[in-house]
């Protein structure tokens, strides 16, 4: 995917300027070292990301690992259109049924029964008839188990830069792909961080593509889980009727404020984790020993990652642990 | 200045390099060495003599105000207080000593006279020359950064008699936090005398200055705590204005801010009784290095001295984000830390975990027990050099055995691969026990994340008035008794000196006698 803010703007409590260097350098970083990492690593790589100031760096770096992430899973998991007869039990798959497709039943095929005198399939609890089947679409495993299938209808190749190909390609993907914990307030406020063209109208706010899984819609695509690291409560407490053990077990963690590092980088298990602090931050002193007591049992990165893209005044430490599977 | 601009502007000006203005002033250089060496003379005599002790702590501070407080340079002077009050306890007590102390005493008393009676302060001049020269430059919002709090007063009258305008005057730690437009810093004083991220996070078009005197060694870059490690770390070069004196090694700690040294010697003799009276009785339980911290309301409490953090309370900061952690290291005279009163921390969290886990928990630290015992034991039979080595052989990188055979603080080593090898190795059956310790360890994190709660909600509301006015603070947390009850302290004094002290009464409140 090419990463680029392009011609957009970044608006801000009003005040709309070309998106800053800074901004871009650490989206691409987040980018680049998602796209590369191994999926089956058994390390969990620490990132920390030292700024001289926190403000919209939960919004950049969220939206390069999403942006790898996601198309990590378009490359993978094409998502094809099979035939009837290529159908076996065990699929995951979204069905568009009914005399005009309308219908849509999404779920593992549990039984085959095309050789019947009405022949019919079984899908997650329902059958359907043959006959009524109108297009069958295989879903990857790494979609999660979405109850409904639905893409929208931008392609990536008319999209104009990557932020509105992630906003509208909407995989059904119904699983976390990031693990946010920061501030209330970070949170409410850099999602709704808006980008805009010149002359447009019609804004891209960061929430249109980092999704949080509380407030998005059931069943067509949730890309994240958000949590407050004031809430002293973690996500999956009160996510779990939702979601089941595997499905909100994020790869990327991203850990944005010193009391979310605090709280939570002990207890995260991700194989990436960014965690990014202000060095203007009140807690920052306790922040910096907690990190060098983490980074005393770690071991150094078993892979070359590039840093060049981060602006000047950005210190990285990275290291990797053993990922506790 | 938006929001955009603000923060786009700390990127584009982040790495520009520090300028280190050293001034030349033969007469406070004289003073200032010549009370150093002093200080280094009768270092053994300021323990028994309150006499010597008071001279020299009123000298010592003159000699840092000089250095670090502009202002109208008049007797009222904060530094030229001090002064007068070193100069007349020191005058008839070096009488019946040696030739080289009295001569050292006679030339302090000269130069401080001299001192006494000027009415210029170089550090006043070069101040406002500078600001003038940035002015003129273009800069027109400059903050000028002090170390503490009771310094701003007399800067700002001196900014007021000389009609300079538009300059703000705040702490490193203000200026931080209330985010001025700045396009020019200036820092008067030592860079060790100040947080780094002074250095780090505060950065302006026309750069920062920092204005300290020749004979006071200054480093020559700055960077953050983490830049040690970092892989990619911040190094901002210090560019010095004039040549450092080279032709003597100089401990830069004598020139810092001296009032942590001065009130440690007092905190001594109370740090000694409340020391004798802790139970060291049991010969298994471990020894920690640790410093006595003088609490408000005759507290002592013993401190590790290596790297560790406290819970403390923010006292400018508003209600929801004061109770904040804090690295032990970074306490200060003035910093207000919470303690548990009765039972420690890793006590309640201990006790707390058992509860919520009840007949499953009772499983998981028989298990726990299991584990740890056996270590303890191949560590008494065997010696902690051969069981490390041994475990390296088995491919353990690290094999933090001393933390891991502690029952309390540590539940099991980070790694899945290592905790595995490590049973093996102590002849237990690894998984059953894998899984009872991870069980064991989300008990641990419930209970600190409910005690922490608990905590925040008291203390985030508490009438900080009350500490104010007492210098602490007592919540009860909850009902149950195994939680107890919760303090907050104002720090009066840190010692020095390093106490062997028993873990058991380590970050417990200790009663100093009256």
């Amino acid at each position: 995917m090419d990463i680029t803010y392009g011609e957009l703007n970044l608006v801000i409590d009003g005040d709309q300027r070309k998106v800053p260097d800074w901004f871009f350098g650490l989206t691409e970083f987040a980018y680049g070292i998602c796209s590369t990492r191994e999926p089956l690593s058994l390390n969990s790589e620490h990132y920390v990301i030292s700024l001289p100031d926190i403000d919209g760096s939960l919004a950049a770096v969220a939206l390069g690992a999403l942006a790898a992430e996601i198309e990590r899973i378009e490359i993978n998991s094409n998502f094809e259109e099979i035939s009837l007869t290529e159908l076996q039990v065990g699929m995951k798959v979204s069905i568009d049924s009914g005399v005009s497709g309308q219908q849509k039943v999404t779920g593992q095929v549990r039984t085959l029964d095309l050789e019947d005198r009405t022949p019919k399939i079984e899908v997650g609890s329902r059958w359907i008839a043959a006959r009524f089947i109108k297009k069958i679409c295989l879903l990857p495993s790494e979609a999660g188990n979405p109850q409904i299938f639905q893409r929208k209808n931008i392609e990536s190749k008319v999209a104009r830069n990557f932020l509105e190909h992630l906003s509208s390609s909407a995989l059904p993907i119904h699983r976390a792909i990031l693990d946010i914990r920061s501030t209330t307030k970070i949170i409410e406020d850099e999602l709704n961080w808006e980008f805009l063209y010149a002359g447009d109208s019609k804004s891209l706010k960061v929430k249109d593509s980092v999704k949080p899984i509380s407030s998005g819609q059931p069943g067509s695509g949730w890309t994240l889980v958000l949590n407050s690291s004031e809430s002293e409560d973690l996500a999956w407490e009160n996510l779990g009727s939702y979601l089941n053990e595997s499905e909100l077990d994020a790869d990327i963690s991203v850990l944005c404020s010193s009391s979310a590092i605090l709280a939570q980088l002990e207890g995260v298990n991700s194989r990436i984790t960014f965690s990014i602090l202000g060095r203007d931050d009140r807690q920052l002193a306790a922040t910096e020993l907690g990190i060098k007591q983490k980074y005393e049992y770690s071991n150094p990165l078993s892979r070359s990652i590039d840093s060049s893209k981060l602006g000047q005044g950005i210190e990285l430490v990275a290291f990797e642990v053993p990922l506790n599977v | 200045m938006s929001r955009i601009q603000r923060i786009t502007e700390l990127y584009e000006y982040a790495e520009m390099s520090v300028q280190h203005v050293s001034i030349e002033d033969d007469l406070l250089r004289t003073f200032s060495k010549e009370v150093r060496k002093l200080n280094i003379e009768m270092r053994d005599w300021l323990d028994v003599s309150t006499d010597w002790d008071e001279a020299l702590a009123n000298l010592r501070r003159a000699d840092w105000r000089l250095r670090n407080q502009p202002g109208v340079f008049t007797k009222s002077h904060p530094a030229k207080i001090h002064l007068s009050q070193g100069l007349s306890r020191l005058d008839g007590l070096y009488s019946n000593l040696g030739d080289e102390i009295r001569k050292i005493c006679r030339g302090i008393i000269e130069n401080g006279n001299a001192i006494m009676r000027s009415e210029e302060s170089t550090l006043n001049s070069n101040l406002i020359a500078l600001l003038k020269a940035s002015k003129a430059g273009g800069a027109n919002n400059i903050v000028i950064i002090l170390r503490q709090e009771d310094l701003i007063g007399s800067c700002l009258e001196l900014l007021n008699r000389e009609s300079i305008d538009n300059v703000f005057v705040e702490t490193g730690y203000s200026a931080i936090q209330k985010k001025h437009p700045i396009d020019k810093l200036f820092v008067v004083g030592n860079i060790l005398d100040y947080s780094s991220s002074v250095f780090s996070c505060l950065f302006s078009k026309y750069g920062t200055t920092i204005l300290g005197y020749s004979w006071v060694p200054e480093q020559d870059s700055v960077g953050t705590a983490l830049s040690e490690i970092a892989m990619r770390p911040l190094n901002i070069p210090i560019i010095h204005s004039q040549t450092q004196e080279k032709t003597e090694p100089i401990d830069v700690s004598h020139f810092l801010e001296p009032s942590v040294e001065i009130a440690s010697r007092q905190l001594r003799s109370v740090a000694k009784n409340v020391y004798a009276q802790i139970d060291r009785s049991n010969v298994d339980e471990e020894n920690i290095q640790c410093r006595a911290y003088l609490l408000a309301g005759k507290n002592v409490v013993f401190l590790p001295t290596k790297e560790g953090a406290i819970d403390s309370i923010d006292m400018s900061a508003k209600s929801g984000s004061r109770v904040q952690r804090m690295p032990i290291k970074e306490i200060r005279i003035g910093s207000v830390i919470l303690l548990r009163v009765g039972k420690s921390d890793s006590d309640s969290i201990f006790e707390m975990a058992n509860e919520i886990g009840g007949k499953e928990a009772i499983r998981y630290r028989n298990l726990q027990k299991e584990w740890k015992d056996a270590l303890k034991m191949r560590i008494s039979s065997l010696g902690s050099p051969l069981v490390t080595r041994q475990l390296q052989d088995l491919g353990i990188k690290n094999p933090w055995i001393g933390e891991w055979k502690s029952f309390k603080s540590n539940i099991r080593p980070e790694s899945d691969d290592y905790f595995r090898k490590l049973l093996k190795y102590l002849a237990i059956e690894p998984e059953s026990t894998i899984a009872a310790m991870n069980a064991l360890r989300r008990l641990h994190l419930m209970a600190a994340m409910r005690l922490r709660k608990m905590l925040k909600e008291k203390f985030e509301n508490a009438n900080l008035q009350t500490i104010h006015e007492k210098g602490f603070l007592i919540e009860d947390l909850g009902e149950s008794p195994e939680i107890a009850k919760l303090g907050a302290f104002i720090c009066l004094s840190i010692g020095e000196d390093v106490f062997e002290v028993p873990e058991s009464a380590v970050k417990q409140l200790q009663k100093a006698a009256d």
